[in-house]
């Protein structure tokens, strides 16, 4: 079953497009990582691909009423934003809003997911901590619990690992892998290759607005494409703990 | 008091005040003369001989008169019917008409006699003006009060001048009368006071016709005066 | 919750207050009783002159403080109050423009109906203007810009005015009062503020939901056109028409939220209901101060207002420099 189907999706800017008629299909049970330059288009992508952006061409979940779209898929954006004091728990507990009527509170299978969420992240202990006095690092684990908690099929995440610490950045990327797992889908973005080729099954490539790559990492990450879209000579080396990506040069 | 006194070719120019039958009882009778707007420029440019001047016109005006050397004779708002007399009598000098203004205040003399009467009962009244102010007992409205045989608020709240009087305070002292000025055209928050339903429900309210009476040193204040003894008059046959 | 009787009892309390406070001395059991009939002096005074006064204050401030909590919560700013981005000068722009033009007497909610249409346009600006998006700078900016337009146009049509209290009338519109008025005002003015506040009081939910920002508000399932629109007319319907029966009241749309907020847990749709309360409970007790301070002076709630907001304003700018360094 296809949880998110996109065909010729365009996002122009003025008359520029900055996503040029990207297609795919997700299915359930999948981590897939995003990958290309800054302003390759990876945020207008996902931003189009929810509804979020004006767009030319069909993506499945635009289609949808905002209400029931958040029932199937959780956004997190890449600018954190936590704007009052408010506790980390209040902060989680938002991303049951989609599965409650207004005014209802939070019933016992909501808090079950909220602390599902806080668990998974490492933030018991936050709990009761006003979120936006956190570190960012911090921040950005709380903004990813909340995401969690909405316990939607798919996941959409724009860089949730970027300014994390490599421990941070590993736990994450584990917590995603588990919830493939589970059966959920993780549609997420990033620059580290390395944490990309190790833990996605799946990579999207994407260059000036285009779908450059679609495959396994060892089908996206080749010497050509890394030359292609990133302009840097690299190799993906097999190493017994997984892939490792190494950048070697700058090329002209 | 100009309009009364002088022979109409003494008149270069009127305030445009003196057309505005909210503030001139001679409002008609200013109608064929020019007005002018009270600024130095344009009073200079009519070269008079004379320029009346109250002491509410602009200061700087008047001393720009001054200096450019015409004549400026100032009055200063009357306090009291004594103070509407003298004025009377004043003008009529400045003008070249003491004989008018002397038969003008005999005249009133007269009828002021005529409304004046003993009253056994006076009747508790406020003269309530808009932004919730009192009339005292001193001052022209004050004396005229007195004369027309009512008991004036402000001297049992201690206000000789007048002064603010809130709405709820109105109410508590219970007046007889309550006199309200006839209602300026265009609407504010200040006027609109003195519609509330406390004072338009209490039977007590009695607005004034006579607006434009009470402005000026003329035999008209007595027609103020008039109105308020009839004002008496028949809350004494209510009673 | 744990705050809603708290606030509540203080709200009642200081409604009681409102009542029994006066020029002059009434017994409370007196004063009490002609609330609920009898002939006299005394009720008419309590149900003409303090009960219409007492409703005023309450709703006024309930409809500032939810503005207020309203606005910050949506431009996720604390520095936006319907007083001092414009919102209350332009509707006080609109009452004197249907005063003093006569569009007040054509229909019975003539005036309150121009004070919301400006404050209407006012807060359109300020949203076009500075916008979710914009920072605290681009937000005082384009109120003051606002409130300077509106100060200049109300000051102009006063000008021009024919009525020998025009200028009283700037003192009144620029302090705002509730002293004096009638039921009449409360019949024009509060069925409006109520459609504010049903309208605002649907924003909660939207409002938590951004604070994580407008994106992730509307992957949480908001349609932030239709939370825009419900905002912008409940604000407009309950600032201006308490503007127009009471004049621009300020600061407590900064104040009674910025007090509140650490108290609430900062929570916007918490921080909704608890401002309407507070926000009553401030107007009401700067209304009782002004009667008690100076009885004999006619001292004006806005200015006793302004008096505990300013000192407040700079501590939250103050703040707000520190966070940013």
């Amino acid at each position: 079953m296809s949880l998110l189907t996109l065909e010729t999706l365009t996002v122009r800017r003025g008359q520029c497009p900055v996503v040029d008629g990207v297609s795919f299909q997700i299915g359930k049970g999948e981590l897939i990582g995003l990958i290309g330059p800054n302003g390759a288009g990876k945020t207008s992508l996902m931003r189009a691909a929810l509804g979020l952006l004006a767009h030319e061409g069909r993506s499945s979940l635009a289609q949808m009423r905002a209400s029931e779209r958040a029932k199937l898929a959780a956004w997190m954006p890449q600018q954190r934003e936590i704007a009052w004091p408010v506790t980390v728990e209040t902060v989680v507990a938002l991303g049951r809003m989609p599965h409650r009527p207004t005014g209802a509170k939070l019933s016992a299978q909501d808090q079950a997911q909220v602390d599902k969420a806080l668990d998974r992240m490492g933030l018991t202990g936050f709990r009761d901590r006003a979120a936006n006095a956190l570190s960012g690092g911090e921040q950005a684990r709380v903004l990813i619990a909340r995401a969690l908690a909405q316990d939607t099929p798919l996941l959409v995440a724009d860089e949730p690992i970027a300014g994390l610490d490599p421990a941070a950045q590993i736990a994450t990327l584990r917590v995603f892998r588990d919830l493939a797992a589970e059966g959920h889908t993780v549609l997420v973005s990033l620059h580290d290759l390395s944490l990309a080729a190790r833990y996605c099954g799946r990579l999207l490539m994407l260059d000036k607005g285009r779908l450059v790559a679609d495959g396994t990492p060892a089908e996206v990450l080749t010497e050509g494409n890394l030359a292609t879209t990133f302009h840097i000579r690299a190799r993906v080396i097999d190493t017994e703990h997984g892939a490792l990506f190494q950048p070697i040069d700058v090329l002209p | 008091m100009v309009l009364m006194l002088a022979e109409p070719e003494q008149i270069a120019s009127l305030s445009l005040l003196a057309k505005d039958a909210r503030t001139s009882v001679y409002a008609d009778r200013a109608a064929p003369y020019p007005t002018n707007t009270g600024k130095a420029e344009e009073v200079a440019l009519l070269a008079p001989d004379l320029v009346l001047a109250g002491t509410y016109t602009t200061r700087a005006t008047v001393q720009m008169l001054e200096k450019l050397g015409y004549r400026l004779e100032i009055f200063p708002p009357i306090n009291s019917l004594a103070e509407a007399r003298a004025n009377i009598l004043r003008m009529g000098d400045i003008l070249g008409q003491p004989d008018r203004a002397a038969d003008i205040v005999a005249a009133m003399d007269v009828r002021l006699d005529a409304l004046t009467e003993e009253v056994t009962h006076r009747p508790l009244t406020a003269f309530y003006h808009a932004r919730g102010n009192t009339t005292g007992t001193e001052g022209l409205q004050g004396e005229m009060m007195t004369a027309a045989g009512m008991e004036n608020i402000a001297a049992m709240l201690d206000l000789p001048y007048g002064g603010s009087l809130p709405l709820e305070k109105l109410v508590m002292e219970t007046p007889d009368l309550i006199l309200i000025g006839p209602p300026y055209s265009g609407h504010s928050q200040a006027t609109e006071l003195l519609e509330h339903p406390v004072l338009v429900n209490s039977g007590k309210r009695h607005v004034l016709t006579a607006g434009a009476a009470w402005v000026c040193e003329t035999p008209a204040l007595l027609d103020a005066l008039a109105e308020l003894v009839a004002t008496r008059k028949s809350w004494e046959a209510a009673q | 919750m744990r705050l809603f009787l708290p606030l509540a009892t203080l709200v009642a309390l200081l409604f009681i207050a409102s009542l029994t406070v006066g020029s002059t001395a009434i017994p409370v059991g007196e004063a009490l009783r002609g609330l609920f009939g009898g002939d006299g002096v005394v009720p008419m005074v309590m149900q003409e002159i303090r009960l219409p006064r007492a409703i005023l204050a309450a709703s006024l401030g309930a409809s500032l403080g939810l503005s207020g909590a309203a606005m910050q919560g949506y431009l996720r700013n604390p520095l936006a109050e319907p007083g001092l981005i414009g919102v209350s000068g332009s509707a006080a722009l609109g009452a004197v423009i249907a005063l003093q033009y006569g569009i007040a007497g054509l229909f019975g909610l003539a005036l309150p109906l121009m004070a919301l249409l400006f404050a209407l346009l006012a807060v359109l600006l300020i949203l076009g203007l500075a916008g979710p998006r914009g920072g605290s700078l681009t937000l005082i900016l384009a109120g003051i810009a606002i409130s300077a337009l509106a100060g200049a146009l109300t000051s102009l049509a006063l000008n021009l005015s024919q009525n020998p209290y025009a200028v009283y009338e700037i003192l009144f519109w620029m302090m705002g009062s509730v002293a004096d008025r009638s039921m009449h005002h409360v019949a024009l003015a509060l069925p409006i503020m109520a459609i504010g506040w049903a309208l605002l009081a649907t924003t909660g939910r939207g409002l938590d939901a951004l604070t994580l920002g407008e994106d992730a508000a509307e992957a949480l399932g908001i349609n932030l056109r239709a939370l825009r629109l419900r905002l912008l007319i409940g604000v407009a319907a309950a600032v201006g028409a308490g503007t127009a029966v009471a004049g621009a009241v300020g600061f407590v749309g900064l104040v009674v939220p910025h007090i509140l907020r650490p108290i609430t847990g900062a929570k916007p749709s918490t921080l909704l209901w608890a401002s309407a309360l507070g926000g009553a409970a401030l107007v009401m007790a700067a209304d009782i101060l002004v009667r008690v301070i100076l009885p004999t002076k006619d001292l004006k709630l806005g200015v006793v207002m302004a008096l505990i907001g300013a000192p407040l304003f700079l501590h939250l700018i103050y703040k707000t420099r520190r966070e940013m360094n």
